[in-house]
């Protein structure tokens, strides 16, 4: 017989290790994954596959550069992957996804020392940088199974949430919401594959139904009072499904007891709610995972287990004991951690309210009102106006476009971009039933001395009092129709006229009388 | 508040592995020599009282000291002594211990039984008697027993639960000497003046249950609590909290609690010796583990070499990790040719080690530790202040709390060594002179 091992006691483990419970959520992620293929077509699978791959790859190349283990086998880079990938539109251009395997594992993760050591979700964080970044590919949604039409051209969908907070669209009803067919990120759309892989993690204790129960129920008390309907499509809809079970317990940036698992869920669904309804974002989910994440450290300290047998006054005792013999200074459970808590709080809540109050003050003016500067302006081009407010803009013709619409008692102005020499072209034409009243160019890039003379009132005078369609001459004006143009700018004097009638042809359009 | 006192102790669930539960204790074959350590308990060692080439008979008082703080040692076989040397027990401690060369008469000791009529008599006996824990402490038990305001002890708890896996002993002393268990509380019952006694036994053992509920019926005092089939429900404040659901405050003994706890085994022990006198120098052990080739329950002779008892169940030759006790809290045998000794519930033998030597790696905060304390301590904190060597942490976390269950090793998916450094923790307060 040989040497006999010795080890310490204990001599079993129970079996689960960090690679174990890491492909325990990679197995339950597999729903949502086939969810998001079925609805997003096989892009989805490749977003997915680049991040995963990306994220692996930074998890590896991170560590090997810096001599440390070799983490990268706990396949904790990888759930990490798959869940920025679920959290990407299905549209989203690869290196934009790569960024964000950068973000989450290199940024987020490593530079705090790895797995465990990271303070807020790696995921979610790259989410947000994405979306501050990239605003327009990260809010670029497709409508589901339109991969399955690849000729017709490519709709634009709003989400759900999108649509709620006012934007254009229809809302789809809850059922359709639960099954995950409707606009949104690649894998968080179907609530139904999200509870099936919550459901199977549950089943394997890999997390605990504390943050999944406090957060989704938070979310739907408090939306319970605007109806059934709704508070069914705020839980089905966004990232909520997929935040509450897949991002918000993830271990490291969740509280470890019960007790601050249940206050982690409830502040992450308070914070949704109040984004959602009241902020300028429609959803709220990262964030409030986020900012919760931030609080788990204090949540840890103040729900931290009373150890067996230790009543509060030995426990006093304790504390002051070492007080007096260690120079580190003990924690004193109300002045340390309950009064910090409480005045953080505070100042969370304040600073919100003074947010949402600007906000709400900014957004009432926005409305109903123009600032003066721009009524002023409106006003000098159309002399008589008066009442001004702004109007959907009508429907623009070929060569240029309408980008805003101004109304009054004696015309409209309209904004129109146009295409000239340098670049675009921005004016303001004001039209009354008498004619065009009033062209002022807002921007323009053109030749400064040249193509810039086209935005002087000499050149623009001429349009006053038109009507119809405007024709550019070069030195003289031989028709009726004709405007000079301005001497060697004739591009950016045509660029003018072209806004110019568009502007008049939209007018026509709109009902006015600048025939 | 109340959320926080945490009514439920935490555990961890372990597979039973209670392969032995049917197996009939039967003795194994008298070993030709056995070496009997003189320590075998906690507190002062015993000092030889046998020069080499003196006969002993089974029984015989091998060993003593004059201090109240030990328990004597006996001899388990007839036979010559044959040397005074120095072993190393499991566990790393020296000890002296007398080597026996047994003749096989097992000639018995003209044992009288002991004349009680006083508590102080009781104490006495049970110290000749050599008793220890044999839960596996190791604590003499008449130190236990003779506590010093014995007008604040009201119950007596006795531990039944065998929470650890594949340890059946005392499962089968339940079976076996259910009779002995009822008389033995009895005694304990009358000489402490204690009113009430609950046995506490895990539900994975109803037959147990059911045997002791049957007998102690005849004594309305008594009951049998069944507890949840969860590690660790034998730890001593664990098990009082179950079954009394009182609180052993931190850094003060059951007694203050008015509890006197006492392992089944130990309680079934004394029953025998009152009626017979004979000493304890054989324990019923537990032979199991994937090297073992006939797992079973064996009496065995105090002092047998672990080889031995391993070769005659079979699959010795297998065997690359020897526990002494349960994998849970047993301590790894580095020699076999070491003896059994009293507080020896168990031998296993593993053709490969139980845990799958996880290497650590970083911990991921998953809380599984926390969870798993029963003591509600947090032993990732705790790691992490004993890796700073910050003591005034260290003390503000209770380390000295832990009660060495080693669940949070169990459950840590890091492989991180938790319940170990709380030993080294516990030792290097104990260092710092507290």
């Amino acid at each position: 017989m040989e040497a006999l091992i010795v080890s310490q006691s204990p001599h079993r483990h129970s079996g689960v290790t960090t690679p174990v419970i890491m492909r325990d959520v990679l197995i339950a992620l597999i729903p949502a994954l086939i969810a998001s293929v079925v609805f997003f077509g096989p892009r989805a699978l490749l977003v997915t596959a680049v991040t995963t791959a990306s994220a692996i790859f930074f998890e590896y190349a991170y560590r090997r550069l810096m001599h440390r283990q070799q983490t990268v086998g706990d396949l904790s880079a990888a759930v990490t992957g798959v869940l920025l990938a679920f959290n990407l539109p299905v549209s989203i251009p690869l290196w934009i996804a790569v960024i964000g395997s950068f973000v989450a594992i290199v940024v987020v993760k490593q530079l705090f020392g790895g797995i465990g050591k990271n303070f807020a979700n790696p995921a979610i964080t790259a989410r947000i940088v994405l979306m501050v970044s990239f605003a327009v590919h990260m809010t670029n949604w497709t409508e589901p199974f339109a991969y399955l039409h690849p000729q017709a051209e490519a709709v634009a969908s709003a989400t759900p949430l999108a649509v709620l907070a006012g934007s254009e669209g229809t809302l789809p009803s809850p059922l359709m919401l639960f099954l995950g067919n409707c606009g949104g990120c690649l894998g968080e759309t179907s609530a139904l594959a999200l509870l099936l892989g919550g459901a199977y993690l549950l089943y394997k204790r890999v997390i605990r139904p504390h943050i999944p129960l406090a957060y989704l129920g938070t979310v739907a008390l408090l939306t319970l009072p605007f109806g059934v309907e709704r508070m069914a499509t705020y839980l089905f809809s966004g990232g909520l499904a997929i935040g509450a079970i897949f991002m918000a317990t993830d271990y490291t940036t969740s509280p470890i007891t019960g007790k601050g698992k249940i206050i982690f869920g409830i502040g992450c669904g308070l914070l949704t709610v109040l984004i959602r309804q009241f902020g300028s974002y429609p959803e709220g989910v990262s964030f409030s995972i986020l900012l919760m994440n931030l609080l788990v450290p204090y949540i840890d300290i103040w729900t931290a287990p009373r150890p067996f047998g230790l009543t509060r006054d030995k426990k006093k005792k304790e504390k002051t004991k070492t007080a007096v013999e260690g120079d580190q200074t003990p924690i004193r459970p109300l002045r340390d951690v309950l009064r910090p808590t409480a005045v953080l709080c505070v100042v969370v809540v304040l600073i919100a309210g003074a947010l949402l109050a600007t906000y709400r003050v900014t957004r009432v003016e926005e409305e109903t009102g123009l600032t003066e500067a721009l009524i002023s302006e409106l006003t000098e081009l159309v002399p008589q106006g008066a009442d001004w407010e702004e109007l959907q803009p009508p429907a623009s013709p070929e060569n240029a476009t309408i980008t805003r619409c101004f109304g009054s008692s004696a015309g409209h102005v309209y904004e129109v971009v146009t295409k000239s020499y340098g670049g675009d072209l921005t004016l303001l034409v004001g039209i009354t039933p008498e004619g065009v009243s009033g062209v002022s160019v807002t921007e323009t890039s053109d030749t400064p001395g040249l193509g810039s003379k086209a935005a002087d009132e000499g050149f623009l005078s001429q349009f006053a009092g038109r009507k119809g369609e405007i024709t550019v001459a070069k030195n003289k004006a031989t028709r009726d129709s004709d405007i000079v143009a301005v001497a060697g700018a004739t591009i950016s004097s045509r660029a003018v006229t072209t806004a110019v009638n568009a502007a008049l042809a939209a007018d026509s359009e709109l009902g006015g009388d600048g025939e | 508040m109340s959320l926080l006192n945490g009514k439920r102790i935490n555990g961890v669930t372990v597979r039973h592995d209670k392969n032995t539960k049917n197996a009939v204790t039967t003795p194994i074959p008298l070993p030709q020599r056995v070496t009997i350590p003189m320590q075998q308990h906690m507190g002062v060692p015993c000092k030889p009282l046998v020069e080499v080439g003196d006969r002993v008979l089974v029984g015989q008082k091998i060993g003593d000291t004059e201090h109240l703080f030990a328990a004597p040692v006996h001899s388990s076989v007839s036979g010559e002594v044959e040397a005074l040397t120095e072993i190393v027990l499991p566990g790393g401690k020296r000890s002296q211990a007398v080597v026996i060369h047994a003749d096989g008469k097992q000639e018995e000791f003209p044992h009288k039984t002991p004349t009680i009529t006083t508590a102080q008599d009781f104490f006495t006996a049970v110290r000749r008697s050599g008793l220890v824990g044999l839960g596996g402490a190791g604590f003499p038990a008449h130190m236990k027993l003779a506590y010093k305001d014995v007008e604040r002890l009201d119950t007596l708890v006795v531990n039944a639960a065998e929470c650890e896996p594949y340890i059946t002993s005392d499962y089968r002393t339940c079976i076996e000497s259910a009779e002995d268990v009822f008389d033995g509380i009895e005694a304990v019952m009358h000489f402490l003046g204690l009113t009430h006694c609950f046995i506490g036994i895990e539900k994975n053992k109803p037959e147990a249950i059911e045997k002791l509920g049957k007998i102690c019926k005849a004594d309305s005092r008594i009951r049998v609590v069944p507890l949840p089939a969860r590690y660790p429900q034998g730890a001593e404040k664990v098990l009082i909290y179950q079954t009394t659901g009182r609180t052993v405050r931190a850094g003060s003994l059951p007694a203050d609690s008015g509890v006197m706890m006492q392992n089944v085994s130990s309680i079934a022990f004394l029953a025998d010796y009152l009626r017979r006198g004979r000493p304890l120098i054989e324990r019923f052990i537990t032979v199991d583990g994937t090297a073992v080739e006939r797992p079973g329950n064996y009496s065995v002779p105090v002092g047998t070499s672990i080889r031995e008892v391993l070769e005659y169940c079979g699959g010795f030759e297998k065997a690359t990790q020897i526990l002494s006790g349960g994998p849970m809290m047993g301590s790894a045998v580095a020699d076999p040719e070491m003896p059994v000794t009293k507080t020896c519930n168990a031998l296993l033998a593993f053709t490969e080690p139980e845990d799958f030597a996880l290497s650590a790696t970083d911990c991921i905060r998953c809380g599984r530790c926390t969870a798993a304390c029963p003591m509600g301590l947090r032993p990732g904190m705790l790691e992490d202040a004993y890796d700073k060597r910050d003591t005034a942490q260290l003390r503000a976390l209770s380390v000295t709390l832990c009660v060495g269950c080693g669940s949070c090793s169990y459950v840590c998916p890091a492989g991180r060594p938790l319940s170990q450094k709380n030993v080294l923790a516990k030792d290097l307060l104990r260092k710092e002179g507290n």
